[in-house]
This record gives structure tokens, C-alpha cells and sequence, in this order.
């Protein structure tokens, strides 16, 4: 479980959430001297009613993503990726981008391994490219429940070629010289 | 199609039926992780527990953050710039400074819905919201240039320079939304 919730493993009230808390205050008290009592009750009422719309579907939306991510196996994605070129190796990065399971920590350093082992670095862009704006866990978890199913259909509707357009785009540079040893980085 | 993006965040029937969907789809995973007897339906919980600790509490703080600025934002600028009407030079723009917003899903969701409420148009939001998965400035300088190196990290950012536009283009022409 450790290496799938990085970010599960901060405190509670880390630097990034006090500092949430400030900005929530600032703006409640600007928005209370500036626009009056009467806009801060409104936007006190109707994100309350948002919030209560929205917390049922973040609870749904996580364990979602929880059980889709516990059967996800990283070997898996790691097969696909890890020798394909040409447009299969585009397409075959899309997908595996969609479904990668996993934050940042994990993601990057396999996408170095890969490129050490002789991958394509245009099915890696794809896989990065397709990871963040296709990938399954930021779709169910933030989008669906915020902003709801015109809004990602549309969304996703619009991106599902995009990650191989991006591929084809940096397959264009000069390639990178191949490190021997991701390890050394 | 007309009024696709004139109210999509607040469609109280539409919330409900997706929130329905949404929970057979968790029952649905929930049984197919357990029959497959290997503990991924416990693994999934665990996950989930992990995420809503650390989601739960900031979620509220971010929406009334957000609900606040929301409220003071000028809604005729934001039209102008960034309405359904700006079309591409909207589209354009939004890319650009979702590209900025320099932190996690937990503010960057709750910016969506206050541009929205300030009248953001549907493709100029996707624009906005692409750009910043796409480049997400924060985990670029945390992670990513960390992780690979710069040259891999050109190398996405170049291939990915098209790619929060083009999204907006497309939804735009999906949602019959004015381009020009």
C-alpha cells in the first residue's frame, strides 16, 4: 500500500493545507468587507449545498479508484510500455497511461528504467501525456465528482487522441542520449 | 447542444443519477476485487481510506476558498476573456495560465468551479484544466525534474505544448461552441 498512496503519507495538517486554510480565511473575510454580508451568506449557503453534493461522490470516487488501482498490477502496465514502438507503441502508451495505477514517485523513475531498457521515447510521452490527462484515478476521483458526467465526457471525448499527437511530436527531436543505468539518473 | 455549458455544474437530477452510477460502479469493482481472492478488495479499502483522510478535510476549505473568490471575481471580465464567446483567444489563454497553477487537484478543482460560476465557457475550462495536468508547474519542479532528467522533461513538455489547446479546440467543436 505504501508505494501506491505516496501522498496518503503526509501529516494531517502539512504546509500545503495551512496554507489552504489561509487563503480560504483571507478570501472569506475580503469577500465579507468588500461584497457585504449579504454575498458572503450566499456563497456561505450554496457551497454548503455544493458540498453536500459533492462529499457522498468523493467518498464513491475514492473507493473506486481504490479497487481499480488494488487490481491494476504495475507489472502489467510495466509489460506493455516497456517494448513497444512505431503506432502500436503510441497507442499501447495511451492505454497503458490510462490505467496506470499510482502518483508521481512511482511513474517517472519506471518511465527512466524503460527508456535505459531501449523504449521508444514517443510511446513514453504518449504513456506520461495519457497518464495525466486520461488517467483513471484524477478522472474519478476529482472530475466526476466537481464537475460532473457532460463536463468529462466532453473532456475526455476531446483528449483521447491528444497523448499520441504528443508522441509523434517528440518522436521529431533529436533523441536523447540513453542512460546505461537509470539508477544514476 | 445550445446550453450544454450554460449550467453544467449544478444540474441537481443529473448529480443524482451520476452519484447512483457512480456507486454501482464501486459495488460492481467491489465484487469483482473480492472474487478474484487475492485480497484486492481489501487493498482497495485500505487505498480509498488513505486518499479520503487526506482529501476529506480539505476539500471543504478549498470549495469555500474558492466559493469566495469566485463571488469578488468581476464575472464581465472573466466572460470577456474567458466566456464560451472568447472562442479561441479564450481557449488560448486558458491554456496558458492553467499551465501556472502551481498545485495539487485539491485547489486546481475548486479554480475550475469558481471560473465557471464567473462564466468560463466549457471549451475554455477543459483548456484551463488540461494545461494544468499537463504541466502541473509543482510536480515538474518536485518530481518530475527530479526524477528524469531535463532532457527527458523538454522532451514531454514539447510534445505536450499542443496538446491543453487542441483539447479546447476539439471540445469546442463537440459542444457546437463558438471558435471565433
Amino acid at each position: 500500500m505504501g508505494e501506491s498512496s505516496e501522498s496518503g503519507k503526509q501529516g494531517f495538517f502539512d504546509r500545503p493545507f495551512v496554507f489552504l486554510i489561509a487563503v480560504s480565511l483571507a478570501a472569506g473575510l475580503a469577500c465579507y468587507l468588500v461584497m457585504g454580508e449579504v454575498v458572503f451568506g450566499q456563497v456561505l449557503y450554496s457551497e454548503g449545498r455544493l458540498l453536500i453534493d459533492v462529499i457522498p461522490r468523493i467518498a464513491a470516487a475514492t473507493l473506486l479508484a481504490g479497487f481499480l488501482q488494488a487490481m491494476v498490477s504495475r507489472d502489467m502496465v510495466t509489460k506493455w510500455i516497456g517494448t513497444e514502438s512505431g503506432w502500436r507503441g503510441l497507442f499501447i502508451g495511451t492505454v497503458a497511461g490510462v490505467v496506470m495505477p499510482g502518483g508521481p514517485i512511482t511513474t517517472f523513475p519506471l518511465v527512466v528504467a524503460f527508456y535505459g531498457a531501449g523504449a521508444d521515447m514517443g510511446a513514453l510521452v504518449a504513456f506520461l501525456v495519457s497518464w495525466s490527462i486520461l488517467g483513471f484515478n484524477r478522472v474519478i476521483v476529482w472530475e466526476l465528482p466537481f464537475l460532473g458526467q457532460d463536463f468529462v465526457f466532453v473532456r475526455l471525448a476531446a483528449s483521447l487522441l491528444l497523448p499520441i499527437a504528443a508522441g509523434l511530436i517528440a518522436r521529431q527531436l533529436p533523441p536523447l542520449e540513453r542512460p546505461s543505468d537509470p539508477g544514476k539518473g | 447542444m445550445e446550453d450544454f455549458d450554460s449550467d453544467i455544474l449544478l444540474p441537481i437530477t443529473g448529480l443524482i443519477s451520476s452519484s447512483a452510477i457512480l456507486w454501482i460502479l464501486v459495488a460492481l469493482a467491489a465484487i469483482f476485487a473480492w472474487s478474484r481472492r487475492d485480497g484486492a478488495h481489501i487493498r482497495g479499502f485500505q487505498i480509498a481510506c488513505g486518499h479520503t483522510w487526506r482529501i476529506l478535510p480539505r476539500v471543504p476549505v478549498a470549495i469555500l476558498a474558492a466559493g469566495f473568490i469566485a463571488a469578488m471575481l468581476p464575472d464581465e471580465i472573466t466572460g470577456i476573456w474567458l466566456g464560451t464567446e472568447s472562442g479561441i483567444v479564450g481557449i488560448i489563454l486558458a491554456s496558458v495560465v492553467g499551465a501556472f497553477v502551481p498545485s495539487g487537484p485539491i485547489v486546481a478543482f475548486p479554480i475550475v468551479i469558481a471560473l465557471d460560476r464567473a462564466g468560463a465557457g466549457m471549451p475554455q475550462l477543459i483548456a484551463f484544466l488540461t494545461a494544468w495536468e499537463v504541466y502541473a508547474l509543482h510536480r515538474i519542479l518536485i518530481w518530475e525534474l527530479p526524477l528524469m532528467s531535463p532532457g527527458f522533461v523538454y522532451r514531454r513538455l514539447a510534445g505536450a505544448a499542443i496538446v491543453p489547446p487542441l483539447a479546447g479546440i476539439f471540445s469546442a467543436l463537440i459542444t457546437g461552441a463558438p471558435l471565433y
